[in-house]
């Protein structure tokens, strides 16, 4: 049975669900706004935050990794700049919005390529059928190519979408938010919301 | 499109600083505007000659049904839903913890088939605990007050009309416990319908709705008034009516909205700034707007009067507020009135001798009869669509030091030693998922901090900054310490955003949540702001502005 969100929706459990499985606060934020620019590209995009997040710690997590790449980019001699090899990551899918924001800031084309699978993929281009196969794909080796510059790219233009999931994919993601909420007591329930007033006159 | 703000546009008159504005107890001392957002829904609706209708009327006689009302504009039709329910009273209540409510509403994009109905039938009466879909841009209830509402109900059932102080002492028959959009509960994102040159000023929709529910306030009591009493009954007085609002009960979960939006509160601070700066630079005064103002004072003196409230904090703010107005109006009656740019006379006499809550009273005043020249702004206060504030990794740990030291004073001089600036955390409750405030070393759950406390967040990255070299670049601090990621974007976006951010410690022990809410629902028209506490308050929406069906006719823009 599928559940179908809006992205305001879909952004709050993805950011939640990040900082739940260990991320800062920060970089909780960038998975929510990965999420909206991934939105367009895959048909169930949130099941990626959820692998991604499926594991026992935070090494190897694409949003980290991804967010380093995109906030060096601009640097000389970043991997944005020269290319580079960014090891293992974990669905090495999410890197994509950030890859596409740092081929921005350097003004030409950027290639994630998967080593073990062969996949060279031109991240600010029109991403078709590549989405898919780098979606199934839980952990590869990626490595960054430098490319073209980019002349006369039309500017992307932004798009609110709907993000349709499974209501497992939901629940785990749901689980890993629920860890940044505080059980209510008694008194904190009096207190914490600031009750003590008649509400009802 | 929604327009960027110009802050290069200059006046004879500087804006007000962010360093005195986006102080907390001026915050909590703001008063609805002619740029508040419920004003600028009815300059439009007059304006575009929108058209309602209530379509639909299928209530039995114990109130039990729903309703469709309709808002006919040049393009487009929106429709509000009602589901009328009937609540034993001991399940009545406005915290967010209640499950039933007297009456829930959806605003319907376009004109709602009965499968429409029949589904939003199934959801709707249930809130939180159901879905709608992306044709419902928001999702709402009502209690009815318990004081007014069957007094009302009798009084008109046995043909005679309720005491009209009796009324005012209330000011609404219905209380809105919560008017969510943009997404919630899978409703429409508002980015998806911000192009919609009727919605682009903030929360033009949700004041829609709540617009429409006072309508059907009165439509179910006299409704209820005439299934009691037939042909005895009379329909409450247009003329009463007309006193009576909406009332808004709000918790908790409104005031980190203005800590995580700090782009839409820049916006919203700097137009209604430049706004003040617009009339205060005007070199003299013309015979309407000063007619206009003495009128806006008459009426702010009377409202002040009817406004009532038990919260000693704000029982003293009242009390000020009625002695500053009072001084306003004598002031004004001796005032050199051709001196040149009498009105920025009159706001430095102010900033002299009034209280918090008199200056913001009298912005509010200085505001109302310019809209010649200041409504125009109203398109500046919603921020751009698709705007990625994205962190520059480039800058330089001296850049942002320089950042921090001019803009970030307040923050980075609290002495966070001090137990008292570290009293308070907020958090999210697992029960309601909604905002809750704890206290350090006396509640559970601190270590499941929401990142609201800006000024500690702020401090410490500005504490561990000292540790490295000026040459280094941000990327690299946040490579090795991310959890200062959201301070560093923080720090970045107040170069665009002066007005964004709240120039307190909001985990301090002195925080009242309160001023937070006073400044967000005065942004959206709310007057008689009333506290029940320092986390949640009343206030009225709408009271003494005309209906839907009388605006054409009657409205003053």
């Amino acid at each position: 049975m599928s559940v179908s969100l809006s992205q305001g929706e879909a952004t709050a459990i993805v950011v939640k669900a990040a900082r739940g499985f260990g991320l800062s606060w920060g970089l909780a934020e960038e998975a929510g706004w990965a999420l909206c620019q991934l939105g367009q590209f895959g048909d169930d995009s949130l099941s990626w935050f959820d692998r991604a997040f499926n594991a026992s710690s935070t090494e190897n997590c694409p949003i980290t990794i991804g967010a380093t790449v995109m906030d060096h980019a601009p640097l000389p001699n970043s991997e944005a700049q020269l290319g580079g090899d960014l090891g293992l990551i974990r669905m090495p899918v999410l890197l994509i919005p950030f890859l596409r924001q740092a081929a921005d800031l350097v003004g030409h084309r950027l290639f994630l390529c998967e080593k073990s699978n062969g996949l060279r993929i031109d991240v600010t281009s029109d991403l078709g059928s590549h989405i898919e196969q780098l979606g199934s794909l839980p952990i590869g080796h990626v490595v960054i190519e430098a490319g073209a510059l980019i002349h006369n790219d039309p500017p992307r233009k932004h798009k609110t979408c709907r993000f349709q999931t499974s209501m497992e994919t939901l629940a785990q993601l749901d689980k890993l938010g629920s860890r940044t909420y505080v059980p209510e007591t008694e008194a904190s329930r009096m207190s914490g919301a600031g009750a003590g007033a008649s509400d009802n006159d | 499109m929604t327009q960027q703000i110009d802050h290069s546009e200059t006046h004879t008159v500087a804006l007000r600083t962010p360093a005195s504005v986006m102080r907390l107890d001026r915050m909590g001392a703001a008063h609805p505007m002619r740029l508040s957002f419920l004003r600028i829904l009815l300059r439009r609706a007059q304006r575009e000659n929108w058209q309602f209708t209530r379509t639909e009327w299928n209530v039995d006689d114990k109130g039990v049904g729903h309703a469709v009302y309709q808002a006919r504009g040049p393009e487009r039709t929106y429709s509000l839903i009602a589901f009328a329910h009937d609540l034993p009273d001991e399940d009545r209540t406005d915290r967010v913890i209640a499950t039933a409510w007297d009456a829930t509403f959806t605003l319907f994009d376009g004109v709602p088939t009965e499968v429409d109905i029949h589904r939003l039938s199934q959801n709707v009466p249930h809130q939180e605990a159901g879905r709608i879909s992306e044709k419902e841009i928001c999702l709402s209830r009502a209690n009815r007050s318990v004081r007014l509402f069957n007094y009302v109900v009798d009084t008109l059932s046995q043909g005679i009309q309720p005491d009209a102080e009796k009324l005012f002492d209330v000011g609404y028959l219905m209380r809105t416990t919560a008017v969510y959009g943009s997404g919630k509960f899978g409703a429409v994102d508002y980015s998806a319908i911000q192009h919609r040159e009727e919605l682009q000023a903030p929360f033009q929709a949700e004041m829609l709705t709540v617009w429409l529910i006072r309508w059907f306030a009165i439509d179910i009591v006299n409704h209820m008034a005439k299934c009691a009493g037939a042909e005895r009954a009379v329909e409450l007085d247009p003329m009463l009516a007309r006193r009576l609002g909406v009332g808004n009960s709000t918790g908790l979960g409104m005031a980190p909205f203005l800590v995580r939006h700090p782009d839409l509160v820049n916006a919203w601070i700097t137009t209604r700034e430049t706004a003040l700066a617009r009339v205060r630079s005007l070199n003299a005064y013309d015979q309407e707007a000063k007619t206009g103002f003495l009128s806006a004072l008459t009426a702010a003196i009377e409202n002040a009067q009817l406004w009532n409230t038990s919260h000693p904090l704000q029982v003293t703010r009242l009390a000020d507020l009625r002695n500053d107005l009072s001084m306003l109006d004598t002031h004004v009656h001796t005032f050199d009135w051709d001196t040149k740019m009498p009105w920025d006379h009159l706001w430095r006499w102010g900033e002299q001798h009034l209280s918090n809550e008199g200056q913001e009273a009298l912005l509010s005043l200085l505001l109302e009869p310019h809209g010649r020249i200041i409504d125009d702004l109203a398109s500046d206060l919603s921020t751009a669509l698709g705007k990625d504030n994205k962190i520059d990794g480039a800058m330089s740990v001296a850049e942002m030091k320089e950042i921090l030291s001019e803009h970030f004073n307040w923050a980075v001089s609290t002495d966070f030693q001090d137990k008292d600036e570290n009293a308070l955390f907020w958090y999210v409750s697992e029960e309601k998922l909604e905002p809750r405030i704890g206290r350090v070393g006396i509640d559970e759950g601190h270590e499941l901090e929401q990142p609201l406390g800006i000024a500690r967040l702020i401090s410490d990255l500005s504490r561990d900054l000292e540790t490295w070299n000026n040459s280094d670049p941000i990327a690299a601090v946040l490579m090795r310490l991310p959890e200062h990621r959201l301070a560093v974007k923080r720090v970045q976006q107040a170069l665009s955003n002066p007005y964004g951010e709240i120039q307190d410690n909001l985990v301090g022990k002195d925080t009242l949540p309160i001023d937070m809410m006073r400044c967000k629902l005065a942004f959206f028209g709310a007057s008689r702001f009333d506290p029940r506490s320092d986390k949640w308050v009343r206030i009225s929406l709408f009271q003494d502005m005309p209906f839907p069906y009388q605006l054409v006719q009657e409205y003053q823009t």
